[in-house]
């Protein structure tokens, strides 16, 4: 019995091609890639210039002024600013704006309008790698709202969602972890990797308390809460809430009717 | 006109044109057309069937190369036409990365030939999903929503704790600015006190020497002792008369003492407490 490297080289040389020039290789070392010559063209002076501190090396230090307030030392630390590397920013997207998109048909209301449908319209765009959450419903324009949609959005204000719902409409907030936002942005090219759609992440803890809040019409609150803040929300602005309940008839003859 | 180089003669051969011997071509023969084979003695060979799937597949090669006036390169045409490339073979779909053929998949789809199952993570890579997900979102959303509730009442619990605090300290704080008050106040009377006391020995030893004196000089020390030794003097005076008067007032109650006890019993008539009172009515300088 030949050994296990022998069987397998065979068993290769039986699969594999017959040997041409365009299967071959050569072997390690074999081939040598011509290096060009140095200095032919680049030569004398070395793109270094003629004296000076950039021919002999001695360069001023990065941002370096020749003597006045650099610029990277004129502005000193705001305490505003501090941490803004690392905090979520969202797109605002105004009612009002919403609103002409629907009118002018670029935006449908019978499908949901989520992140993809919005950024579809090619009127927005959102970059998860630059720390930006998704988009943020503003209050411009709520007064003339008047559509019927099916939302889902980052961040919603209270008044906000009431514009939404006095017409009608449902709104959610939801959390997208960059990977899952980065998917929703741009699905065509996620979908050509090939990749099975990963588990969407959870929100950060300091970002829990507003997605399981219904006050929020978080995502991952309790749905029946949700019901409560939004009678109590119709109350508070005074407007009348459409409910749409499911009506079954009770004759058991409709009923056999209906299920057949 | 004949040009300056050599002139050549072309010489054209004909098919039906026999060349015999010498390639003379004033010595060619014409000859006659003969066919290969005599159509008497041997069967013709059998009609070909322009219709077989092989015919077909090269008539539309044919085809096929004739409309294709693109002049792209094969890959070209490929990737224009989006025409997956051929299927992997074994050898290269061991080889080939996960991530190629990954993308081939989500390129082309089925027509890629990939099997689909590669499209969800290899065991390693599951096994570093799960990790990662350990790591950076280790908790449920219950436990978040614990924790967070946690720290909202930790932070209330804090708060009130501060508040209670600040009551209890307000039930005393009159009691504090009274006792703060009368602290001050005590202070306020003793330096006031050391002073006017300061002040006094200065005007003291001013009437004794006739001048004021600085407190640290000499003479004042001086002036203040000899102040004390009379002091001392007319303390101890004052002790001395205060001590007879002391014993006078001793001696007078006995005296009253012994009148009442006559009154009561007349018939003792000793008059040894006379004596005593020989000082009775007296005045004593």
């Amino acid at each position: 019995m030949a050994s296990r490297g022998t069987e397998k080289a065979l068993s290769l040389l039986s699969r594999l091609p017959r040997i041409e020039l365009q299967n071959l290789k050569p072997n390690p070392g074999a081939k040598k890639n011509r290096t060009r010559g140095r200095g032919i063209h680049g030569g004398k002076t070395h793109g270094a210039g003629s004296k000076g501190s950039g021919q002999r090396q001695n360069f001023m230090r990065l941002g370096y002024e020749t003597g006045n307030n650099p610029f990277y030392l004129r502005f000193p630390c705001q305490n505003y600013y501090k941490g803004h590397h690392l905090k979520v920013s969202y797109v605002p997207l105004c009612m009002g704006q919403l609103q002409k998109l629907i009118d002018t048909n670029r935006l449908r209301t019978d499908l949901p309008i989520d992140v993809t449908q919005l950024i579809n319209t090619g009127l927005f765009n959102i970059k998860p790698l630059e720390k930006e959450g998704g988009f943020m419903l503003q209050d411009d324009g709520m007064d003339h709202f008047r559509a019927t949609v099916n939302l889902e959005v980052q961040w919603a204000s209270e008044a906000t969602i009431a514009a939404v719902e006095r017409n009608g409409g449902v709104v959610t907030t939801a959390y997208y972890d960059p990977m899952a936002l980065e998917a929703a942005v741009n699905p065509i090219p996620f979908f050509k990797r090939g990749k099975a759609i990963p588990r969407r992440m959870l929100p950060p803890q300091h970002l829990i308390d507003y997605y399981t809040d219904p006050k929020n019409r978080g995502y991952l609150a309790d749905p029946k809460l949700v019901a409560n803040e939004r009678l109590k929300l119709a109350q508070k602005y005074g407007y009348p809430l459409a409910d749409s309940a499911i009506l079954k008839p009770t004759d058991a003859k409709l009923k056999e009717y209906y299920l057949a | 006109m004949l040009s300056r180089g050599s002139v050549r003669l072309r010489v054209c051969v004909r098919a039906s044109v026999r060349v015999s011997g010498s390639a003379d071509p004033l010595t060619l023969t014409p000859h006659t057309h003969t066919p290969r084979r005599p159509s008497s003695t041997l069967p013709l060979p059998p009609p070909r069937n322009p219709y077989t799937p092989r015919t077909a597949q090269r008539e539309e090669d044919v085809i096929e190369r004739k409309r294709n006036k693109s002049q792209l390169t094969p890959w070209h045409y490929n990737k224009q036409h989006y025409k997956p490339p051929q299927p992997l073979t074994e050898d290269e779909e061991a080889m080939e990365c996960l991530k190629k053929q990954r993308s081939l998949f989500g390129q082309y789809g089925s027509r890629s030939g990939i099997n689909p199952s590669k499209a969800w993570p290899s065991k390693e890579e599951l096994a570093l999903e799960r990790e990662w997900e350990r790591v950076a979102h280790p908790h449920t959303v219950q436990h978040m929503i614990d924790i967070s509730r946690k720290e909202r009442q930790e932070e209330q619990m804090i708060i009130k704790q501060r508040q209670d605090d600040i009551s209890r300290k307000l039930l005393s704080l009159e009691k504090w600015k009274n006792d703060l008050n009368t602290r001050v106040a005590k202070q306020e009377k003793l330096a006031r006190e050391a002073k006017e006391k300061k002040e006094r020995l200065i005007d003291e030893v001013r009437d004794i020497l006739g001048f004021r004196v600085d407190p640290r000089d000499e003479r004042f020390k001086e002036a203040l002792e000899l102040k004390e030794k009379e002091e001392k003097k007319r303390s101890k005076a004052a002790k001395k008369l205060a001590k007879e008067q002391r014993m006078l007032d001793q001696l007078r109650k006995e005296v009253e003492g012994k009148e009442e006890e006559k009154e009561g019993d007349k018939d003792d008539g000793e008059k040894e407490g006379d004596e005593g009172k020989s000082l009775h009515g007296k005045v004593i300088v």
